[in-house]
């Protein structure tokens, strides 16, 4: 679609306007068309997944020309899919991924990456845990998360360095020891493939830059309550310690509140143009936990992290994964204390009940279901965005995107069709 | 002495295993616990259905169970008694997806209900569920996936259970991630939910 004759430059800032001024609840020109995806664009250039997690260079070409040539108004990150070398130089444990180096993690080819259940801190170590946050994440989580940094676990007790006399003789011993030479191997080998990948995707940022096309986002956190589910006790251990231990497990989440907000603010200066901040809910949906467990242990701490980013000027962009429906009301009060201050982003959640209940106070994004998307047909995506569009583009506030982002096996047509549906039932002025 | 059912249902998890104790000790039927024990699943199945307990509460009345069937299992062996099942459910996440916890929450849901299951695990293929139906004889298959490839892997796996002449002789459900009624009419099935409880009804109702 031929929209306009503008340079590079200005369409860059048009397209960012437009999605901003979406989030701040005033109309734009147009809705604005910011779909999240992963593997797409490389399965539509031929790629296998193995491909395209390994190549990144490649990844980065075959995204650039399917993104431009859908006219989405924001790309999504190359991160969205991950980086075999760098996830091979660390040894990840959670994760498995097409052609990991480790037998352990690899998937065939043609399987995306996948996050794999683990229990990082036994039930019994949450006091460990508790006494000594910083001491127990690099001697006992780094080893479990890393196969590769596992000489971590002979770092000196944090603890024994504040003795001058002591840590003059254990610090230089630490790093005598064999295990700390091969350590220094080993991060050498991360630090260059990290290099190489960060080119990669600066490649990809300024690619597209020339042909006026911004990033989405490229800062991430979580809820506090999934940071344990997944990286600590596992679903199945933080869901038992409901039960068996909810007073530490409370304490724990107040632990991590902190952290996660001055993490995501420190990446946030590091890319400080870009402000959204993509939080994947994981543990708090409908069907996962009561009403009751999630006032007690979800949405407390999700809902602190998301102050702090607030008040550091970020945009919280909470993706409510699944069904949230049965929480709209907690939704709907974060909102009216926070207008125009974030994004709320729909899995398979009623959008358009969304908008008439909470719309005037947030931008909703998501919902186009994956289903239409892989099986239905142009038509029918142009039908379901027409209703989609004109319930949801009043005042501002809707941004086009799939329920799981665009499919990997998505129809091109049917995916054309959900982005050309702005252009045709998503003007708000000429 | 409260209600041993009921404190199950309320998974009162040490109270639950102190009871049980009591119980062996004073030489009461095996099976006779048995089907408390039985009377509770159902319990908690009720409250799920009910939407009062959810992953965490079945999460934690499978830790009471296993624990429960750990201490009482002996004993049942000694009395030699086999319990007769309603019907028989195969089960399995599809080929290309590793996720297990849709798959594992219907597992439940259907054993709590007095169903037959055989869990086939993740990532399987159109072969082995079409072999484990001939050996198996399920009357139902349910095919489980979160990932958007799984709608193919279900395809698939429904295409060789043609080919192999057993389609007309089974009922298929599909469920989980972001499978709809489209995928059902994609893949060939007969029915999806969107839950564990609208599993059990859909067995319920084939079975």
């Amino acid at each position: 679609m031929n929209i306009s004759k503008k340079n590079p430059r200005e369409l860059y800032k048009e397209r960012n306007l437009r999605v901003m001024d979406a989030i701040q609840l005033k109309e734009p020109d147009r809705v604005p068309i910011t779909p999240l995806a992963h593997f797409y664009p490389m399965i539509q250039k031929g790629m296998t997944k193995q491909e395209a997690m390994y190549d990144s260079a490649k990844s980065a070409q075959a995204a650039i020309e399917i993104y431009s040539e859908l006219n989405v108004d924001q790309v999504i990150s190359l991160a969205q899919i991950n980086n075999g070398p760098l996830m091979d130089a660390l040894g990840i444990k959670y994760f498995k991924w097409p052609g990991a180096a480790d037998n352990e993690q690899r998937l065939s080819e043609n399987q995306p990456f996948q996050f794999t259940e683990g229990e990082y801190m036994k039930a019994d170590e949450y006091e460990e845990f508790i006494a000594d946050p910083s001491g127990f994440s690099i001697r006992k989580l780094i080893p479990r998360h890393f196969s590769k940094l596992k000489f971590f676990s002979e770092f000196p007790d944090i603890g024994s360095l504040t003795d001058g006399f002591l840590s003059v003789l254990t610090i230089p011993l630490f790093f005598s020891s064999p295990a700390a030479a091969k350590m220094i191997e080993t991060i050498q080998e991360i630090t260059k493939t990290y290099a190489k990948y960060i080119g990669d995707m600066m490649f990809y940022e300024n690619q597209l830059k020339k042909k006026g096309f911004p990033l989405q986002f490229l800062n991430y956190t979580q809820a506090p309550f999934d940071l344990i589910s997944d990286f600590l006790r596992g679903m199945k251990g933080s869901m038992l310690d409901m039960y068996r231990k909810p007073e530490e497990l409370k304490k724990l989440l107040d632990i991590l509140t902190q952290p996660a907000i001055d993490v995501t603010s420190d990446i946030a200066q590091l890319f400080p143009r870009y402000k959204v901040v993509f939080i994947a809910l994981h543990r708090g949906a409908d069907g996962f936990m009561s009403l009751k467990q999630f006032e007690e242990f979800y949405w407390p701490t999700l809902t602190k992290v998301m102050d702090g980013l607030i008040e550091r000027g970020l945009i919280p962009m909470p993706h409510f994964q699944g069904k949230y429906d049965d929480r709209f009301p907690y939704l709907e009060e974060y909102a009216k204390r926070n207008k125009g201050k974030l994004i709320y982003r729909f899995g398979q959640s009623d959008i358009i009940r969304a908008k008439e209940m909470f719309g005037d106070y947030v931008c909703l994004r998501g919902n186009v279901p994956s289903s239409l998307l892989n099986v239905g047909t142009p038509l029918k995506v142009e039908e379901y965005m027409k209703i989609c569009i004109e319930k949801c583009m009043e005042g501002g506030g809707y941004l086009i995107d799939a329920d799981a982002g665009i499919p990997d096996e998505a129809k091109p047509e049917n995916v054309k069709a959900m982005c050309d549906a702005s252009f045709k039932y998503g003007v708000y002025r000429k | 002495m409260s209600n041993f059912i009921d404190e199950i249902v309320e998974l009162n998890e040490n109270k639950v295993i102190e009871m049980l104790k009591f119980k062996l000790d004073n030489n009461e039927d095996p099976l006779a616990i048995m089907e408390e024990i039985k009377e509770a699943m159902k319990g908690i199945g009720e409250r799920f259905e009910k939407k009062e307990y959810f992953l965490p509460d079945l999460i934690m009345s499978g830790e009471i169970l296993r624990q429960l069937f750990e201490m009482l299992s002996p004993k049942l062996k000694e009395t030699g008694a086999s319990e007769k099942k309603k019907g028989k459910v195969l089960l399995g996440t599809v080929a290309g997806d590793i996720h297990d916890i849709g798959k594992d929450v219907v597992k439940f849901m259907l054993d709590a209900n007095g169903f037959d299951v055989l869990d086939l695990g993740v990532d399987v293929s159109a072969d082995k569920f079409v072999d484990s139906m001939k050996d198996y004889k399920p009357q139902v298959l349910a095919l489980s996936g979160f990932l958007t490839l799984a709608f193919d892997s279900m395809k698939e796996i429904i295409q060789k259970i043609k080919d192999a002449g057993l389609r007309k002789s089974i009922k298929i459900m599909i469920g989980g991630g972001t499978v709809d009624e489209r995928i059902v009419e994609y893949v060939g099935a007969d029915a999806y939910g969107e839950s564990a409880v609208d599993a059990v009804n859909l067995v319920k109702e084939w079975v």
